[in-house]
């Protein structure tokens, strides 16, 4: 009954040559992904260079520096520490905690489009800080407020929508689309009934700016989204890459798909609401940055750390280029995501649809 | 190894040594459809336990409930006496491993990549990788036979390497029990019985209990030590091939007429079957019901 040759050859099979320090990041994947993600930080440093040293006054790279260590003027370091400085860090922060929310939409629904800003999530956070400006106030605790309550309803419509269907897929990405649309609407209608002065605030915040941005404002929110991107990571990340290789596989490892799922959506929605409370809608950024960070890294898995470096790049960029890149005048940053942003959805359509796997 | 089916029915299983996975008195059900009533099921320890059927008999399904990917609508499983419904995720996957047909590789992923992840249930947020897990991994590409190819992207590989990447990355779990869901199935007869032997050589030398849904029941009746027959959501067999196969059992199940002869070259059973007409193949409940 025994046929042992194939199995003894087996056997025979040279040992793998041992690797100093082990395998322990799996080789050059690895590297590769470390070597990136520095990139991406020296870039976004250099980025934040740059914005802490334009503006109406112009500091050289040794002013600014003079300036952050508080060895500067009281001029300059108000202008560096005190207006720039909270702008540009807001920029890098939110910017991460925008790509690693893309990141988990996209592992989530299996779906490059798939990501907050394209199927809702965005918009109905923003509809309902609008409406939490409109009716009550733009205090941060109640916007918000708002804006989870308003990703969280989304999320429930979602998957309500989805049933039957699966959470993962097509479904979920088109329905998504429709609802964005509508959760548009709603918002500029409500803007358009709402009082002046109350209308001029929401229509400011829903377009998505940094402008003013201060600690006491926004500091909450990049504290708050700082830890809940290092939990993320930390505590879903594995089980992100098991979710990866199917359900019943990722089931069959103790990996809890539909519990991973759960607390996937629920950082993803905490994530992008704490960053439209604090600055507004800021579309694209969610959806492009996973998507550069994976190819960059031509790594596998759910990537969201280059997810948050590129996330983090790509933000404090357009907030340069939306402070400086018409001179004297400054836009919201959330006017050059759409801009960028609407470009690199084109190109990914494309793309995508010739290769058949939308 | 034990043929009856109703010794110790819902108490506390003696498992005398290795692991043992038993399903007592399973309803299975698609949302109100009912598959198979009051099946069970005794996994002997140690052994290599083929399921066969005809398709849509419940076999796939069977395999699910023994790893809880579907939970029964009336019944238990257990395993080591214990209801794997009532154990902590990683705590049965460190005991029951199970290669699903519907594992999806995910694109640019290497081999090693692949098989490290079956370490999953061993590891904590504090405790990430391990020696114990470097050998484990190592262990698993020798024994497929993929150490050559573990940096080689998963994507680019044949049908049974890949196959057998994905055998590795289940035996990196280091489960003492094993599940396969029609691990053969699209490949060639070579790649299948490197297989098979693969599986075999698991129960044989490694003291894994493994068990294989199968389609050949050729296949089944070489390597298996043990059998379960399987229709129309009933368990209408089980025990050694050499007992269990036999003309009238095929013909009931499988709607074929057989003969059953010594296999001239390993001993044992060889099934060899002839066509009896169209209308005589078993019906089956619902074709949806195997995945």
């Amino acid at each position: 009954m025994d046929v042992p040759a194939a199995a003894a050859r087996r056997r025979t099979l040279a040992p793998r040559v041992p690797v100093p320090g082990g395998r322990v990041l799996s080789g050059r994947v690895a590297v590769r992904s470390a070597l990136v993600c520095a990139v991406l930080l020296l870039l976004t440093t250099a980025v934040t260079g740059v914005a802490l040293g334009l503006g109406e006054i112009v500091y050289s790279p040794a002013e600014v520096l003079a300036a952050l260590a508080g060895r500067a003027s009281g001029a300059a370091e108000l202008f560096v520490v005190g207006w720039r400085l909270p702008r540009a860090v807001a920029a890098v922060v939110f910017g991460a905690m925008l790509g690693v929310s893309g990141a988990l939409f996209q592992t989530v629904t299996r779906n490059p489009l798939g990501s907050p800003d394209i199927i809702g999530f965005t918009a109905g956070s923003s509809l309902a800080g609008t409406a939490a400006i409109l009716l009550v106030g733009s205090g941060f605790a109640v916007v918000a407020g708002g804006a989870l309550a308003g990703g969280l309803a989304v999320a429930v419509v979602m998957v309500l929508l989805s049933r039957g269907g699966g959470v993962a897929g097509f479904r979920l990405v088109i329905a998504g689309i429709a609802l964005n649309a509508m959760l548009l609407s709603t918002e500029s209608w409500l803007v358009l009934i709402a009082d002046l002065d109350a209308a001029r605030a929401a229509a400011l915040w829903g377009a998505g700016t940094l402008n003013g941005a201060d600690f006491g404002y926004v500091g909450w929110a990049m504290a708050l989204g700082g830890a809940a991107i290092v939990l993320t990571v930390l505590l879903l990340g594995q089980r992100l890459d098991l979710l990866d290789m199917g359900e019943d596989t990722s089931s069959a490892l103790g990996g809890r798909p539909a519990r991973t799922r759960l607390y996937a959506v629920g950082a993803g929605v905490l994530l992008v609401a704490l960053v439209t409370a604090a600055a507004g809608p800021i579309a694209f950024v969610a959806l492009a940055a996973p998507h550069i960070g994976r190819r960059l890294t031509a790594g596998t898995g759910n990537a969201l750390i280059p997810a948050a470096c590129s996330g983090a790049f790509l933000l404090a960029a357009a907030d340069l280029a939306a402070q400086h890149l018409v001179p004297g005048r400054t836009y919201p940053v959330g006017v050059v995501t759409v801009v960028g942003g609407g470009l690199y959805l084109m190109t990914l359509i494309v793309r995508e649809n010739r290769r058949a796997t939308l | 190894m034990s043929t009856e089916r109703d010794t110790g029915r819902g108490t506390e299983h003696d498992t005398g040594d290795g692991a043992v996975l038993r399903a007592v008195g399973l309803t299975m059900a698609y949302e109100q459809r009912v598959v198979g009533r009051d099946l069970s099921v005794d996994v002997p320890s140690g052994e290599f336990t083929a399921v066969i059927g005809p398709n849509a008999c419940g076999k796939s399904t069977l395999l699910r409930m023994l790893s809880r990917l579907s939970r029964p609508a009336a019944g238990t499983v257990y395993l080591d006496g214990r209801d794997i419904h009532r154990m902590r995720a990683r705590d049965l996957a460190r005991r029951l491993g199970l290669l699903p047909q519907s594992a999806i590789t995910p694109p640019g992923i290497s081999v090693f990549d692949l098989v490290r992840r079956g370490r999953y249930p061993h590891q904590s947020v504090l405790s990430r990788w391990s020696a114990e897990d470097e050998r484990s991994v190592d262990r698993a590409l020798a024994a497929t036979g993929m150490t050559e190819l573990a940096d080689r992207d998963v994507d680019e590989l044949s049908g049974g390497q890949r196959q057998r990447a994905w055998v590795a990355m289940a035996l990196a779990q280091e489960s003492p029990v094993l599940l396969l869901d029609e691990p053969t199935t699209f490949l060639d007869v070579s790649h299948q019985l490197a297989l098979m032997e693969l599986f075999a050589e698991l129960h044989r030398s490694g003291g894994r209990t493994v068990v294989a849904v199968l389609h050949d029941i050729n296949h089944a009746a070489r390597y298996a030590g043990h059998l379960v027959v399987m229709s129309a959501g009933r368990v209408v067999a089980e025990g050694p091939p050499a007992q269990v196969l036999t003309a009238p059992l095929l013909s009931e199940v499988f709607g074929v007429d057989a003969v059953i002869i010594e296999d001239p070259l390993h001993g044992g059973p060889l099934v060899v079957t002839a066509y009896r007409g169209r209308d005589s193949a078993t019906a089956s409940p619902e074709r949806t019901a195997t995945a």
